[in-house]
């Protein structure tokens, strides 16, 4: 017992040290994806039947409501491209390098199956072989999930923002204020730590992505300001944000390619 | 109790992979916390009724696998259970002889060490899980000791007909 004890001790060690990303457990996720997916299977069969058996008028209404959709986001988009093209001519009068392009995407799906609570992480079913790399941008249709940080040849495992190891540069949309904000191990909070006391910044403003780190690509959702706090004995306040993606909901995510990163590892196969 | 049954490992490698289902399966969020931890559960029984088909070093190896499945650091899982499996090897005649009620408080004693050196080893690497959920297994999986005994009593010595 003692010796299983200390070889424990020393693994867990060596995997912290290693940050879980190394040759090892590489191996063993890919040997027991299999297991990940016959895990899976029971809901996957759950969602084929009710796809199978729902009927023609549920259909009809769901296409008569997406189609509708689809046209305002299609109006929507060509107000934006207008928008975008105007803002790059705009930088290249003022001689800014920044260019605001297209990202990359790809569509993946969050497996069925609960890793360890505390971790908040998620596995996705695409992997190496579609071009995933180490710290590629998570995203769902309203905001920004997390980042990738374990991939295996057909798999790959995301951190959430709502974790306590997560921490992302964001900045105000109304204002430009830059922070930095980070998980607290729960779905629905995230907070944004040592703001200078009289930061502008009220509840209801949306923190954005500031692609300061570099990891990011700029102006994606990343939360709602929900409160602010400033605790008397304390020089700095803090803000509780409400997460713009649905973390514990999303079953389809959006892998990117930041456009200024899309020459680097791998160009996806996508548009 | 037929005696060549002792060596077999058909019942319970499948005990350990339903434990393991029920660990993965995918539960809704509110639930998450309670999830009972099942695979202790099964590991103690096997300990107390079945000694001679499970060990500390299996069960080590059985936690290794478990944390590559859910994701946490090499070892934690493993630690648990080889110590889970120590324990209930250790007291297995005592265990043995208690009575229900004495061996949900058993099992609700060693999920309470478990739970402590996952907590340890959280506050050490990762940082300290600082909501109540974190101990919620305390109340489920002493509960369900009762129905494992149930049916892992079956499965282990089935009824002549």
């Amino acid at each position: 017992m003692a010796a299983v004890a200390l070889l424990s001790l020393v693994l867990i060690a060596t995997d912290h040290r290693l940050q879980k990303a190394h040759q090892l457990r590489l191996w063993m996720e890919t040997l027991l994806h299999p297991v990940q997916q016959l895990i899976g299977l029971p809901s996957t069969l759950i969602e084929w039947a009710s796809e199978g058996l729902s009927s023609h008028g549920t259909l009809q209404e769901e296409n008569a409501s997406l189609k509708k959709k689809n046209l305002l986001l299609q109006q929507k988009l060509q107000k934006q491209e207008a928008t975008e093209a105007e803002n790059n001519r705009l930088r290249e009068l003022l001689d800014s390098s920044f260019h605001y392009g297209d990202d990359h995407v790809l569509i993946a799906e969050i497996m069925a199956i609960d890793l360890d609570l505390f971790n908040q992480e998620v596995v996705l079913n695409k992997g190496s072989t579609d071009g995933v790399y180490i710290g590629q941008p998570v995203m769902d249709a309203d905001g920004v999930m997390g980042q990738i940080v374990r991939v295996s040849p057909i798999s790959s495992t995301a951190l959430l923002i709502s974790s306590p190891q997560h921490s992302i540069p964001v900045q105000n949309r109304r204002n430009g204020l830059r922070a930095i904000a980070s998980g607290i191990g729960h779905a629905h909070k995230i907070r944004v730590r040592f703001l200078p006391s009289g930061s502008d910044l009220i509840p209801g403003d949306v923190l954005i992505t500031s692609g300061l780190g570099g990891r990011f690509p700029f102006g994606h959702p990343v939360g709602t300001v929900e409160s602010i706090d400033h605790p008397d004995d304390q020089p700095f306040s803090e803000a509780t944000l409400t997460p713009a993606a649905a973390l514990e909901r999303s079953r389809e995510v959006l892998l990117v390619w930041p456009a200024a990163q899309s020459s680097g590892p791998q160009s996806p196969s996508t548009q | 109790m037929k005696r060549n049954n002792q060596h077999e490992l058909g019942a319970p490698i499948l005990l350990l992979v339903s434990a393991l289902f029920l660990t993965l399966v995918p539960l809704p969020e509110s639930l998450r916390p309670f999830r009972p931890h099942w695979i202790s559960l099964v590991l103690l029984y096997l300990a107390i009724y079945a000694p001679l088909q499970t060990g500390i070093l299996r069960s080590w190896f059985f936690g290794i696998l478990t944390d590559a499945l859910t994701g946490t650091l090499f070892g934690t899982h493993a630690l648990t259970y080889a110590a889970t499996t120590f324990i209930g090897l250790r007291f297995h005649l005592q265990l043995r002889v208690f009575v229900v009620l004495q061996q949900m408080i058993t099992v609700a004693l060693i999920t309470l060490l478990n739970l402590l050196i996952i907590y340890l080893i959280r506050t050490i690497t990762t940082g300290a899980p600082d909501t109540l959920g974190f101990w919620a297994p305390l109340l489920t999986t002493p509960l369900l000791w009762p129905v494992l005994y149930l049916l892992a009593d079956r499965l282990f010595h089935p009824q002549p007909k």
